[in-house]
């Protein structure tokens, strides 16, 4: 099934990139003006008829988010994911939702984490796991988990902690140096 | 399809969080006419921990204590996936022997989860006595765990490379003596469960899963096999010793929450076998692969999705390295995705009050899956 | 539906007759099982402190602090793990990555206590009921391998090789093996205890382990001038207390110091601006001597904008360590390398001027402070029948004083009298002229003052060591020299010291050889100070004692290196070198 899917790829898209091969599966990264028309092949000619996951990567540092939908076989059980690049602003995705109604809360999700639109989903504005959330969604990279917990819960109960390290360096006055360090570390 | 005000007396009511009939935390909003459900929306986050989240600022090694959490009853298949994901990434080769006692302990756990979930459906309808069975049966297989692992809940034996600790000495023969005990009182569990009338008249034709949402929705393991699929990872894409196991897919083509049982009832039976077969074959050898220093462990850049059968279906995980000390991501994509939300949803709909926790415990909806 | 299943669910009363599976607790304990993780329990006296159960909790329950306000020692933090169970997950990562293997776990799972605040306590110091428990959770290092790892192996060439010539026997880390080999290190600290002069062996690690050689070149001359030496001959007593060699092979720290001076052609460029003086400071300082020690201390004050003469017997810098040690430990390569960066530091270097006491007076007038840093010049002498027959040479001068080896025949069979390195180096040295090599020590092979892997090297390149033999005499034969020695018993001392040996009978045994090297070891010379300042210097055994600060007691004079007590090795020179340096600075700007 692999091999006809590598057909469909070559006839479908041009630029597509492998970015991992076995038996049985398959990842591959296109456009994401095709991408659509990837997963619509690949489902009608190469029978990819489940839809097992759709998932992002914050690529905060290349100002993207990677989505990646991976489909399945019933027939043989292989494993097809395709991935493509959207920008981080404003990031519009279509839905999957007439393909596949599980589709719906895949998109749900990745909404509310992410902050990825899906036009077309009825329900893309239900909360799903968080409940009046505001503030940038939770799984951006640039959400920081720590600096969240503590304005919500407080600091914690002050630790005691000791670092050997720093405690060796002040003992031994190893960065009391004849001529001054460059670099002075904790 | 709700009822316009005033032609019928429709209730609004929530199922949830808190209710002894749900597994796990998760509400289920339902309107009804009468006692027949017209329509039901699920509500998950409750047990959101922000797992994914978590895991992008821990070690590669410091996430395996971490995503056993994801599942109670059943946490050895966080380890195991995400060793898998790892072991791929990495180009870690585990060693034979491991795989083995990877596959048992798999195999452990699943037998444990399906008794607590076939005794749990008897529970269900208020049979208070199958679900303390259930329990009991589980936890002589908690014993061995803790005998194997030193934990009886969250094991934290399978890590990237390989398993923690060699099998203690005469474990085999004890897991033996325990898989004996449990085989003969099952049939006290069949008399109290399989063959009972009440059982029988309420879940026969109960809680109808259409062999064409599989396709549509995705769905797999026990649910799927209850409506004559044969999907089974352990069949269509061994990992670990399944390849090297004598075993046939079990499916049942009932439809109903019955023939779901029974899936169950004769998975017990297919893991007592595998167990007992795994035990005779499994090869001398090491049992962990060496790792680098543990807190500068950097992963190789790459992606994978590695998946494998737990009791409620395909498990997998999608991880992405972005060459770090910590992963970049990872998605656990549990089968309770679509069961509790998707399919839950659109069976509800025509069933009658009374049965709502049986469909669930027959789907073993599980919301850490969901919400991680 | 089938008749009988109405009927078949009463049969699960026949349960009732049956014996319970509950376990009657409190009437009967469920202890855990052996391998159990329940709480923490710590060998106090194995755990070393190094932190690194703090560093892999993933749940921040481990903190390290400090017991009994103890001080950080040689190997030893003295800082121990405190436990919070309200975090901690039972993961047992901590005891599994132990470094020691102190860290273990009881099957003890239950504990009630009315105060919340015990439930955070030191294991092994806070006692607690399970201290003595048998069972629970062990780490087993030979399974994961977490808590100690094997160093990467260093290239060496095969002894049949070696004896052929002098070539360098280590052969050094490529790039791809030192980054393998830096990120083994767990980054405690501990090793900067060990290290005489404190380097910063956790930050150039890390350095090398991300590929930044250079940051770890210049974290090298921040206490130590003499990093490519250090990286071939140091005594390494920071690998001696590695967190990592307890269970596994210690980082090897002195190969990756090294490779990463190896790594560039031009140490003196690495350093560049570096190498400018970053103080203006005032004062002239007089060397005595252009060993490590005295190289170390005109380094640092040179880039501390103080005027710097070093005076030096010979015609080159670098001591004995680089012209005793042959060049298969010590190639001469390296050399023009590393006291290039002196140069370029602005050290004004004076050879061939030996100190005399009326040049000493004349540096005392001129210079605001002198640091005498002559090293050791003589070789003891053994004093024996027969000891200055031709034949019977000193090593030391042997090695030194001839870096070809060519002018001397030494005959087929060479004896060489000590234990040390310079006898480890006559020896092998001679072993490469080609002759056969006998070593003769009073004590046994494990008590021999060399390095272990001298010693080895030495083995494996066909030396016969003849341990536990007393000297008696050398007696001129017709074909050589002949060597009479007895027996030796070791017997213990009464007072506690190390075992003496002692004859075991009368009983002489001897040796035919041609040549015999006396490798007992070396005194100091003194000769170099004037008759007043001499009698006011405090002295040991010939050696000049000084303070913490090298301070000699007389005023503006301090020393360093093998003329003070000391371990007598290059790092060791090197840190005195390090603390003259400061004080010498200090003294000279505050007064200036």
């Amino acid at each position: 099934m692999a091999d006809d899917l590598m057909t469909m790829l070559r006839e479908t898209v041009e630029d597509y990139r492998v970015i991992r091969k076995r038996h049985g599966y398959l990842h591959v990264s296109v456009p994401r003006e095709r991408v659509m028309e990837v997963i619509v092949t690949a489902k009608s000619r190469c029978g990819k008829n489940v839809l097992q996951l759709i998932s992002a990567v914050d690529r905060i540092e290349r100002d993207i988010f990677q989505l990646t939908w991976i489909l399945e076989s019933t027939e043989d059980a292989s494993i097809f994911m395709v991935s493509a690049d959207y920008p981080r602003e404003g990031c519009k995705v279509p839905t999957l939702k007439d393909m596949w109604p599980s589709a719906v809360f895949f998109e749900r999700e990745l909404r509310e984490m992410f902050g990825i639109e899906f036009p077309g989903n009825p329900r893309q504005d239900e909360d799903f796991l968080l409940e009046g959330w505001e503030g940038i969604p939770p799984m951006r990279r640039d959400f920081d988990t720590l600096e969240y917990s503590m304005k919500t819960y407080g600091e914690r109960r002050k630790r005691e902690h000791v670092d050997p390290r720093r405690l060796i360096a002040e003992h031994t006055g190893e960065w009391d140096t004849p001529v001054p360090s460059r670099k002075e570390k904790s | 399809m709700i009822p316009e005000a005033g032609r019928t007396k429709t209730t609004h009511l929530f199922f949830g969080p808190q209710h002894p009939g749900v597994t796990g935390n998760m509400s289920v909003e339902m309107w009804f006419d009468g006692d027949e459900i017209t329509k039901a929306v699920t509500h998950v986050g409750y047990l959101h921990r922000g797992f994914e989240k978590l895991m992008e600022r821990r070690l590669w090694i410091q996430n395996f204590p971490l995503v056993c959490r994801i599942c109670v009853p059943e946490p050895d298949i966080n380890e195991e996936c995400y060793a898998m994901a790892v072991e791929t990434l990495a180009g870690i080769t585990v060693p034979e022997r491991a795989k083995w006692i990877r596959t048992m302990v798999l195999e452990l756990a699943r037998l444990g989860t399906n008794l607590m979930v076939f005794g749990g459906q008897g529970g269900t309808i208020g049979m208070g006595t199958a679900a303390m069975w259930g329990i009991t049966l589980r936890d002589f297989v908690l014993d061995l765990f803790e005998e194997l692992t030193g934990g009886r809940v969250y094991h934290m034996y399978i890590i990237p490379g390989g398993v923690r600790r060699d099998l203690p000495e005469g474990f085999g023969r004890r897991m033996i003596s325990t898989l004996d005990s449990i085989a003969e009182r099952l049939p006290e569990m069949d008399r109290l469960i399989l063959n009972n009338a009440v059982f029988k008249d309420r879940t026969i034709g109960v809680g109808m899963v259409d062999p064409a949402w599989v396709d549509e929705l995705g769905l797999v393991g026990p649910v799927a096999r209850g409506s004559g699929s044969g999907r089974d990872v352990r069949k269509d894409d061994p990992y670990e010793a399944y390849a090297h196991l004598d075993f046939q897919v079990i499916y049942e083509t009932g439809n109903d929450i019955y023939s779901r049982t029974v899936m169950r009832r004769r998975e017990i039976d297919l893991s007592i076998s595998l167990l007992r077969q795994i035990l005779e074959n499994m090869p001398e050898g090491p049992v962990s692969t060496r790792l680098p220093n543990l807190t500068q462990w950097k992963v190789p850049p790459g992606e994978v999705y590695a998946r494998l059968e737990s009791s409620r279906g395909e498990y997998g995980y999608y991880v992405v390295s972005d060459g770090g000390t910590r992963p970049r991501r990872v998605h656990v994509r549990g089968p309770s995705y679509v069961h509790a939300t998707a399919l839950l949803e659109r069976m509800l709909v025509g069933a009658n009050i009374a049965d709502v926790s049986n469909i669930m415990v027959s789907l073993t909806t599980c919301p850490p899956e969901i919400e991680r | 539906m089938r008749f009988t299943d109405i009927f078949s669910p009463f049969l699960a009363w026949t349960r009732a007759s049956k014996k319970a599976d509950t376990i009657p607790y409190p009437y009967k304990d469920n202890p855990g099982s052996d391998r159990y993780r329940g709480f923490h329990k710590n060998d106090i006296e194995k755990c070393i402190g190094c932190g690194r159960c703090h560093d892999i909790c993933q749940n921040e329950a481990i903190d390290m602090v400090k017991v009994a306000d103890a001080d950080p020692e040689k190997g030893d933090s003295k800082l121990r793990p405190m436990v919070d169970y309200g975090r901690c997950c039972w993961c047992a990562l901590c005891i599994d990555v132990c470094s020691t293997g102190s860290l273990s776990m009881s099957n003890t799972y239950s504990w009630s206590t009315f105060n919340a605040d015990t439930c955070k306590y030191v294991p092994g110091v806070d006692s607690r009921t399970w201290d003595d428990s048998e069972k629970g959770y062990r780490q087993d290092n030979e399974i994961l391998g977490w808590a100690g790892s094997p160093r990467v192996p260093m290239t060496v060439l095969t002894p049949e090789e070696r004896i052929k010539g002098f070539e360098e026997v280590v052969k050094g880390y490529s790039m791809a093996e030192a980054v393998v080999e830096a990120s083994r290190c767990i980054r405690c600290g501990l090793c900067v205890t060990a290290c005489p002069t404190h380097m910063h062996i956790p930050e150039y690690i890390a350095a090398i382990t991300s590929g930044d050689i250079e940051e770890a070149v210049k974290l090298f001359y921040d206490n130590n001038p003499l990093p490519e030496m250090c990286g071939k001959v140091c005594t390494r007593q920071c690998e001696t207390v590695c967190a990592m060699g307890y269970q596994g092979e210690a980082i090897a720290i002195r190969w990756l110091k090294r490779f990463a001076c190896e790594n560039f052609e031009s140490l003196s460029e690495v350093l560049g601006t570096d190498l400018e003086p970053v103080a203006s400071g005032k004062g002239t300082v007089a060397v005595i001597g252009a060993g490590p020690a005295g190289l170390s201390a005109s380094y640092y004050l040179a880039r501390m904008g103080c005027d710097v003469h070093v005076f030096e017997a010979d015609d080159e810098g670098g001591g004995v360590a680089q012209h005793a040690i042959p060049e298969y430990r010590l190639p001469a390569s390296g050399y023009a390398k590393q006291m290039e960066v002196f140069e370029k530091a602005g050290v004004n270097f004076h050879y061939g001027k030996p100190v005399t006491p009326g040049k000493f007076r004349k540096l005392m007038k001129k210079y605001d402070a002198v640091f005498a840093a002559p090293g050791l010049q003589r070789s003891s002498d053994l004093r024996m029948e027969g000891a200055d027959l031709p034949g019977v040479l000193h090593a030391l001068y042997f090695l030194k004083d001839d870096p070809d080896k060519k002018n001397h025949d030494l005959g087929d069979t060479v004896l060489v009298i000590g234990g040390g390195n310079v006898a480890m180096d006559t020896a092998r040295t001679s072993r490469r002229l080609g002759c056969r090599v006998i070593v003769s020590y009073r004590r046994r092979i494990e008590d021999m003052p060399a390095d272990d892997e001298e010693i080895n090297e030495a083995m494996e390149e066909g030396i016969d060591f003849r341990p536990q033999t007393i000297p008696a005499r050398i007696e001129k034969t017709s074909t050589g020299l002949r060597y009479v020695y007895f027996k030796a018993v070791m017997v213990e001392d009464p007072d506690g010291g190390r075992p003496k040996p002692v004859k075991e009978s009368d009983e002489e045994y001897h040796l035919d050889v041609n040549t015999i090297f006396l490798a007992i070891g070396q005194a100091p010379s003194l000769d170099f100070l004037p008759l007043e300042v001499a009698s006011t210097l405090k002295t040991r055994w010939g050696l000049i004692e000084v303070d913490e600060n090298q301070f000699t007691g007389v005023e503006n004079i301090y020393a360093g290196g093998d003329v003070t007590p000391g371990a007598g090795d290059v790092v060791t020179a090197v840190a005195d070198g390090v603390r003259a340096a400061k004080a010498i600075f200090r003294k000279v700007n505050r007064n200036g």
